[in-house]
This record gives structure tokens, sequence and C-alpha cells, in this order.
């Protein structure tokens, strides 16, 4: 049998299939099937092959990855039978309009809620995890990290605190951090993101990275650039024993620092090293370590760096130190102690 | 239309009915037999309602040559038609066929379930992958459950296009998960 006539097999086969979607058929027409399939076996392995077509794509309806060709195919139509001059009654018009962002809604639940196994730890707490494809995932206290693997991705988001991440190199899935709108793209390298309420953390120690934010909403997620000429690439100039620090907010421009990566994961060993770090960040990883919860109240304060080593979970040592250090007053409330600069 | 006559009346005109046979006799034959035999107790009863066929078509004044398929397949289903009522044998006889019974296909056959969630990601990316209008229609069609005609109307189309873009998509589907079998 050639080509075209296993073509055009294919082509009756799936015209039947639309004929057996279409209702009950009668009985000349099963006499018609019965002497097509009989014509010649290539006719019964077409209706066989095609049947199975047309089942598969009846049962990946509700996958993830067919809601967006559903959503745009009722917004097609929905939009083409607005311009067509015999349009509809407008009710089926809106009903479809209402299904179509039905979809929408599930594509951005999948989006925004992927389901996942989370990992957390509490206050003074710290962990390591060995995830699934020999990646090594390490919590700082007070973290959460939402690991969610797949065939196509290992997808992680770091809800809260900070992490270091030592990933397994595997280039068919790609290993991603997200964190707030960021997103941190890695093959094989090692990096720690950290979370604060102004500002990202992304620390290198090896390999490479991508550092991407979320464009406009129909647009490719887009690089951090960098302040200065607001055009380069934050990641491109980020090599290992670099830090780079974005801000929170929309398209803030990212800025480089040095960092000596041996303190900067001294975390892990438990200690808090600090590098002409403003006072609250440095407040921000105290508090992940202790009940006593730190506050800052005005910004200049907050601004104030500070250096030094600490033994994470020891907030008074870290208060003694900065009071004696800067001249700050301290004030208890309850369980929360606020620091201030002399003179506010 | 003359009384059907029973198996014993046709039998000794088996001779003549064979000698009629031309090659496109025998290509209907083979899909009658398939036809009643699905329909009726046993092979043999297939068989005589075959040589009926052959009988009444012999027997009618208004035959053509060469006979047209449908002229066949019409006598074919009077005959069943008139021996269900006739017979009251099985009210099935009346039932639509599912396209499992043409395949010789269990509904249930727990491979065809577990293939339909092994091959989501292809099909998902298979119709993704499709011409834009071709994805459309065939969403719209397949998995929207829209009628074909409205489909047709909405976007200024025939009918026989929306089919055509169907039968393209479902095409390209068989073809990437034969490749993937």
């Amino acid at each position: 049998m050639s080509g075209g006539d296993l073509e055009a097999a294919r082509e009756q086969a799936a015209a039947w299939l639309m004929r057996f979607h279409e209702g009950p058929i009668d009985l000349e027409e099963e006499l018609e099937l019965e002497l097509w399939l009989e014509a010649h076996p290539a006719n019964r392995a077409a209706l066989a092959s095609v049947e199975r077509a047309w089942r598969m794509a009846g049962a990946a309806a509700e996958a993830p990855e067919l809601v967006a060709a559903r959503a745009d195919a009722l917004k097609a139509l929905s939009q083409a039978d607005r311009q067509s001059p015999r349009g509809w009654r407008p009710e089926l018009r809106h009903a479809l309009g209402a299904l179509a962002a039905c979809l929408l809604l599930i594509v951005a639940t999948f989006h925004f809620y992927p389901r996942g196994e989370t990992f957390r730890t509490g206050i003074g707490e710290r962990r390591v995890v060995m995830l699934d494809d020999g990646s090594r995932l390490s919590l700082d206290a007070a973290s959460a990290v939402e690991v969610r693997y797949d065939g196509e991705r290992r997808a992680l988001r770091l809800l809260a605190g900070r992490a270091r991440f030592e990933v397994a190199k595997d280039p068919r899935r790609p290993f991603t951090v997200t964190a707030g709108d960021r997103m941190v793209v890695a093959t094989g390298t090692a990096f720690s993101v950290e979370l604060f309420r102004a500002e990202m953390r992304v620390v290198l120690y090896q390999g490479s990275v991508s550092v991407l934010e979320d464009g406009p909403a129909d647009q490719a997620p887009r690089h951090v650039v960098l302040q200065g000429d607001g055009r380069t690439p934050a990641d491109r100039m980020l090599a290992p024993s670099t830090a780079l620090i974005v801000p929170t907010g929309a398209s803030a421009a990212a800025r480089l620092e040095t960092v000596d990566t041996a303190r900067s994961s001294a975390w892990e060993q438990g200690q808090l090293v600090f590098s002409d770090e403003p006072l609250g960040v440095a407040v921000e990883r105290v508090n992940r370590y202790s009940g006593v919860s730190l506050a800052i109240e005005d910004p200049v304060t907050a601004a104030l760096p500070v250096s030094g080593t600490f033994n994470a979970g020891d907030t008074e040592a870290f208060i003694d130190g900065v009071v004696t250090l800067y001249g700050l007053r301290k004030l208890r409330r309850g369980e929360t102690v606020i620091l201030r600069a002399p003179g506010r | 239309m003359p009384r059907v006559m029973l198996s014993e009346g046709v039998k000794p005109l088996n001779k003549a009915v064979r000698q009629e046979l031309t090659e496109n006799d025998r290509r209907l034959r083979r899909a009658l037999v398939a036809f009643f035999a699905r329909r009726v107790q046993t092979l043999p009863e297939a068989e005589d309602l075959t040589q009926d066929v052959f009988f009444r078509i012999i027997r009618d004044p208004k035959r053509e040559a060469p006979m047209a398929d449908a002229y066949v397949f019409r006598i074919a289903a009077n005959l069943l038609r008139d021996k269900g009522r006739r017979e009251r044998v099985r009210t099935s006889y009346r039932e639509a066929r599912a396209i499992e019974d043409f395949l010789g296909i269990d509904p249930l056959d727990p491979h065809r379930v577990a293939e339909g969630r092994e091959n989501l990601d292809l099909v998902a990316r298979t119709i993704a992958e499709l011409p834009e209008k071709t994805r459309r229609i065939f969403t719209l069609y397949r998995i929207e459950h829209i009628d074909k005609r409205t489909i047709a109307e909405s976007f200024g189309l025939s009918v026989r296009m929306v089919e055509i873009h169907v039968q393209r998509a479902l095409e390209a589907l068989a073809t990437s998960m034969e490749a993937f079998r």
C-alpha cells in the first residue's frame, strides 16, 4: 500500500470517527463501514489508529497543557461570532465567554499554585533535604521551599527565608527557583536565594545562573538588568563569589556585591556573618533563629551598616553587640525588642 | 416488497445465485456476512441471510447493472428490519453499534485506560503544534463538543472545511502516536 493510499485510509477513518461522534449510525451506514473495513486490512488499522487518537484527545481534555488551547479556541469562537453577520444568540456568546474565562482561571491557578511538596523550618531550625534527582536543598531557619518535579522541569519556589541549592546536572530538566516574581534558572551549580521584605538576594557559589523576572503578561520572562545603564543583564555579571541584590517592586534595577562565599554559607554551620550589611537585613536574618523578635521602626536605623560574626540563635549577643558598637537604644515591648539609632 | 422467503426456499437457488457472483459481489458478500454475523446467533444464519439478499436482488425487476453499493445496503438493511419485526428476536437489532464493535476492542481494556493517562503530554503537544485554525476547530469540535455547523457558521467556513480541519488534526495525532508506539 502506497503512502497516498495510507493517507486516504486515514482520511476516511477520520470521516468515520466524526460520523460516530454525530450520533447513532443506521444499518445502511453500518454496512458501508463493514464493506470499507473488509476492502483492505489497512483500513481497519487506520480506523484503529484514528480511534486511538480521538479517544486520547478526549482523555487529555482536562490536562493543564491543553487548557490554554481550549481557552484560545473558545475565545476565537466567541470573537469570530461577534464579527459574523449571522451571529448566534447573544446569551450563547456570553456563555462561551464565561467558559473561556473559567479556563483562563484554571490556567492561572495551575500557574500560581503548583501542587508540590513544601519543606519548612521553624525559628532556629535548619534542615537539609536530598531531592529525588540528587540535588541538595539546605533550608535556613524560618524558611520554606516548595518543590515540584515532573518530567520536564524541576520547579522550586522560595516562599520565605533563605535556601541554598546544590543542583544535580540534568540539562533536559531545567532547575528553576522562583522567589517573588523573580526566577533563578540553573543547570548544574550551587547558589542560594534569600527573600527579604524589600529585596531578594542571589549568591552564586559555583557555575552560573540566569535571573529572570516576569514581564507584561503576553511576553516571556526577561533578564533582570543592572542599575546604571539599565540594559546589561545582571546575571551575565554574576560570577561565583558574587551576590546579586534585586529590590522587590516592579522592574527595579539590581546591583552586584562581592561576597566571601565561605562566610556567606556560614549560616549552614550556624553562624551569621555580616559585612557592611544594612541593619534591617541583619535583623531579619537574626530573627530566623530566635523567638525574640527584633524590630526597627525607622528607615535611618534600618540603613545603618553592620559587620561582625554572631552565633545563630544568640540574639542577645547580637543585640548587645550592635547596641555597644553603634550606640543604639533598645526598648523591650513584650517579646519584641525595638532598636533605635541615637536621637530617634 | 415481496415477502421474505425462508431458507428452505432459497437453497435450491444457490447454484444460480453463485453463477451471478462477480468479483464485486464477492466483496459485498464478505461485508454482508460480517454485518449479519454481529446481529444473529450463528454464522450459518448470517450466511443464509446473505443468500437471501442476493435472492432478493435477482428477483428484483428494478435491479440495475452494475449494482450500486447503496442499493445492496438498502436491501440488506430492510431484510434485517423485516426479520426483527417478524421474529422479535433481539431488540439490540435497532441499537447502534459502537466503533469498538467494529474494531473488536473491549472498551474497558485496562491497557486502553492506562494508555490515555500515559500519553497526555504527547497529545497536548501535538495539538499545540497544529496550525492555528486546525487547532481551534479541532479543540472546539472534539473537546468542547461544539456542533460542526455552529463552528462553520462562526468562522465563515463550509461544513466540509470544518470536517477537513478535524480530519487533519486526527491524522496528525494518529501519526505522532504511531511514532511513539
